[in-house]
């Protein structure tokens, strides 16, 4: 994944443990020496160590810390580098995820070799949508409840999710029913 | 295809800020995400203006349509933040009207937000959506950068800093010689320093009002280094002759970095006080050598004068003693004064031995052992008034080439000791001496069944004046020489002894052979 997703990660840390703790879990990851920078591509396997590693490091479980990485990715990494996509994606939180997957299939064309998640979003009716995520990765399902708990707190729209549907084969999808109170 | 009616529904799906416009220049349909803008809509000159084209066209349908094959930009008027749409005119020739399709042109997100519109205001294929996240991509791009940037900067600090601190002058020259880096101690005043990035070193010699014709060797020594490939040393002397003169070691070392590019390194090193003390050194070790040269031909030539007396009266001693002209009790007294001038003698003649040792040059010749050994024995063995069994051996694979006069008073020594030190054992005293040859080595060893060496005189025994006992005659010196002769030559010994059993040396000297083969 890109950098700037390593970028999430660290800023998480610090900004709740401080330098020297993201310091000792990047070391211990085995990237001490590593500045990761937002765009460039780094294998998925950085990503998916920095977060075991901090769990351990944090005597936390893994769910905890990506549940945390995705709110602090909506509320922080979202809210200062995408700020349009976060203020003008809609002034609700169902007109948001609306955009959602032309936003992951920009990423795509922008760097042609991310593989950013596909989503596909059904309005049941004005309050509810299902969220449908499909992932080349796995083991995401908890960063997902993250994200979409930041957003509730973003958009000030209090809602319940109901996981609807989970597989794991070649690919994750998940379906997230999101009702809006 | 004429009959084909447009569907205006559809076409705002596709451009949501399309606009028709009738000959008389009034809107006469406005798209959706348009309507949401301006909400009155009636006349195109009270709704927009011009932008590009501006100065060439007039608000009227002929002028617009003279310019239909350009892009247009035109601002909407009266908005408190005014956005400019990018779009293009077509000609709709059955209705004899214009069609006007674009999208605002937003290039930041901060114009977005002003804008007051929403994504969902956009066409799914609008590429301004692309082109603000290209531009998001772009400023996490440029942040990268700055991130990368301090990240190098950080990393030249330390080496800067590194080199500043180091007491040694650095400085990097590229391949058409000009300063590439100048360390701090090289050239301790900043703004110089600065100045002389990308001058050469005759540019510093011109600055410093330093000897030209001197920069140009130097330059010359730069040149040789860079096109040799090879390490080049020099020194440069600064105020000679007079208090502050400094004298500095230079390096030039060549290198090639990673992209082939040809650099020189230069290092200097202030010597000065090096310098001072080894010269100092120098001249101290050469008023010694000369003293000590002095002081040993005076010793020599001392020692040398020494024996002529002593001889002539040893001489003088014998025809007394022959004369037979002295009283029984005289008799003694002359028997001790001879055994006096005797040992004074063989003093004598060690030293003699020992500075001959200490100057002379090594001269191979071929050593022929057993009659040394022999001649040796025969003119000590009276020494004692008991018989001594000399038993000797030589097992030779090629001569042995040493220095003869080394070698013989080496043998006599030893054979003189191991006869003064003996014991009679019943009529069984023996010395054994054996040689084995090779052309590497020849390997002596001298055994007797004497008196022995006390163990706690065995480790001084080769030290100079040193007696191995006290109750009999020697100078003292002679083990003392014998280790000098095998240092010269680049032997060994090695004594082992118990006492009142014996005493046995080991001595290997190098074989000459090699070097008068290759010589
Ligand atoms: C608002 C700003 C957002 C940005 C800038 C963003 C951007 C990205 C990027 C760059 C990746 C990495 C893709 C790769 O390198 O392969 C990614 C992954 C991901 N994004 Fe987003 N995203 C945002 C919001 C969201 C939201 C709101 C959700 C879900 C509700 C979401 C769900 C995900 C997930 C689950 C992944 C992990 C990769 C995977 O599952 O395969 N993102 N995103």
């Amino acid at each position: 994944m890109y950098g700037i997703v390593n970028q999430g990660i660290q800023g998480l840390i610090i900004e709740n443990y401080g330098v020297a703790i993201w310091e000792k879990i990047k070391a211990k990851a085995g990237y001490g020496d590593e500045t990761f920078l937002a765009s460039q591509l780094y294998d998925d396997s950085v990503t998916f160590s920095l977060a075991t590693t901090a769990a351990e490091v944090l005597d936390i479980s893994l769910e905890h810390v990506l549940k945390a990485f995705g709110k602090y990715w909506v509320l922080n990494i979202g809210k200062e580098k995408y700020g349009t996509l976060m203020k003008s994606g809609g002034d609700n939180i169902i007109q948001f995820l609306k955009n959602l997957p032309n936003f992951h299939s920009r990423v795509m064309l922008i760097y042609p070799n991310a593989q950013p998640p596909e989503f596909k979003v059904d309005v049941i009716n004005e309050n509810t949508i299902h969220l449908h995520y499909y992932s080349s990765r796995i083991g995401l399902t908890d960063f997902m409840f993250g994200l979409i708990d930041g957003l509730s707190e973003f958009f000030d729209a209090p809602c319940g999710v109901n996981h609807l549907n989970h597989s794991e084969t070649e690919i994750t999808y998940d379906l997230f029913e999101i009702v809006v109170h | 295809m004429e009959q084909m009616i447009f569907n205006a529904q559809l076409l705002e799906e596709l451009f949501p800020f399309f606009i028709i416009i009738e000959q008389d220049l009034s809107i006469t349909f406005a798209g959706k995400s348009l309507r949401k803008i301006i909400h009155e809509a009636i006349s195109f000159e009270d709704t927009f203006a011009f932008i590009r084209p501006k100065l060439g066209i007039e608000y009227k349908f002929d002028s617009i349509l003279k310019f239909k094959d350009q892009v247009f930009i035109l601002q909407i008027r009266n908005l408190s933040y005014p956005i400019n749409l990018k779009g293009q005119f077509v000609f709709d020739s059955p209705n004899n009207r214009l069609l006007f399709c674009g999208s605002p042109w937003i290039t930041s997100d901060d114009d977005f937000i002003k804008t007051n519109l929403y994504i969902s205001d956009f066409a799914l294929h609008d590429s301004v959506l692309d082109l603000l996240q290209v531009t998001s991509s772009l400023r996490m791009e440029y942040d990268d950068k700055v991130t990368l940037n301090s990240e190098i900067e950080k990393q030249k600090k330390f080496y800067e800093n590194l080199f500043d601190n180091i007491p040694v002058d650095i400085g990097v020259f590229d391949n058409e010689l000009r300063y590439k880096f100048l360390n701090k101690n090289s050239v301790k005043d900043e703004k110089t320093r600065k100045w002389l990035i990308n001058k050469t070193l005759k540019d510093y010699y011109e600055f410093r009002n330093l000897d030209l014709q001197l920069a140009d060797e130097r330059q010359a020594l730069l040149q040789k280094a860079i096109t040799e490939k090879n390490t080049v040393r020099y020194q440069d002397v600064y105020n000679e002759f007079n208090d502050n003169e400094k004298v500095i070691l230079r390096e030039l070392f060549p290198y090639e970095d990673y992209e082939g590019r040809n650099y020189l390194m230069a290092y200097g090193v202030d010597i000065t006080e090096l310098k001072k003390g080894r010269d100092e050194l120098i001249i101290k070790n050469k008023e010694l050598e000369k003293l000590n040269g002095e002081l040993d031909s005076l010793a020599y030539s001392i020692t040398h004068d020494l024996r002529s007396p002593v001889l002539a009266l040893m001489g003088l001693l014998d025809i007394i003693y022959e004369s037979g002209e002295f009283g029984s009790e005289n008799k003694e007294y002359l028997t001790l004064m001879r055994k006096s001038i005797l040992r004074l003698d063989d003093t004598i003649r060690e030293i003699l031995n020992y500075y001959r040792n200490a100057r002379t040059e090594i001269d191979y010749t071929e050593i022929n052992l057993l009659h040394f050994v022999n001649q040796s024995f025969e003119s000590v063995q009276y020494y004692v008034n008991y018989k001594i069994k000399l038993e000797t051996s030589i097992q030779a694979d090629c001569p042995f080439y040493s220095d003869e006069n080394r070698i013989i008073t080496l043998i006599n020594n030893l054979i003189a000791n191991a006869v003064k030190y003996s014991r009679e054992n019943d009529g069984n005293a023996f010395i054994k001496f054996s040689a084995i040859i090779d052309h590497e080595n020849c390997l002596i060893t001298i055994q007797d069944n004497g008196e022995g060496i006390p163990y706690d005189h065995q480790k001084n025994v080769f030290k100079i004046f040193h007696r191995a006992s006290s109750t009999t005659s020697g100078s003292g010196l002679g083990l003392f020489i014998c280790s000098e002769i095998i240092n010269k030559l680049n032997g060994k010994i090695l004594l082992e002894s118990i006492p009142l059993q014996g005493t046995k040396f080991t001595i290997t000297i190098p074989n000459g052979t090699k070097t008068i083969e290759i010589s």
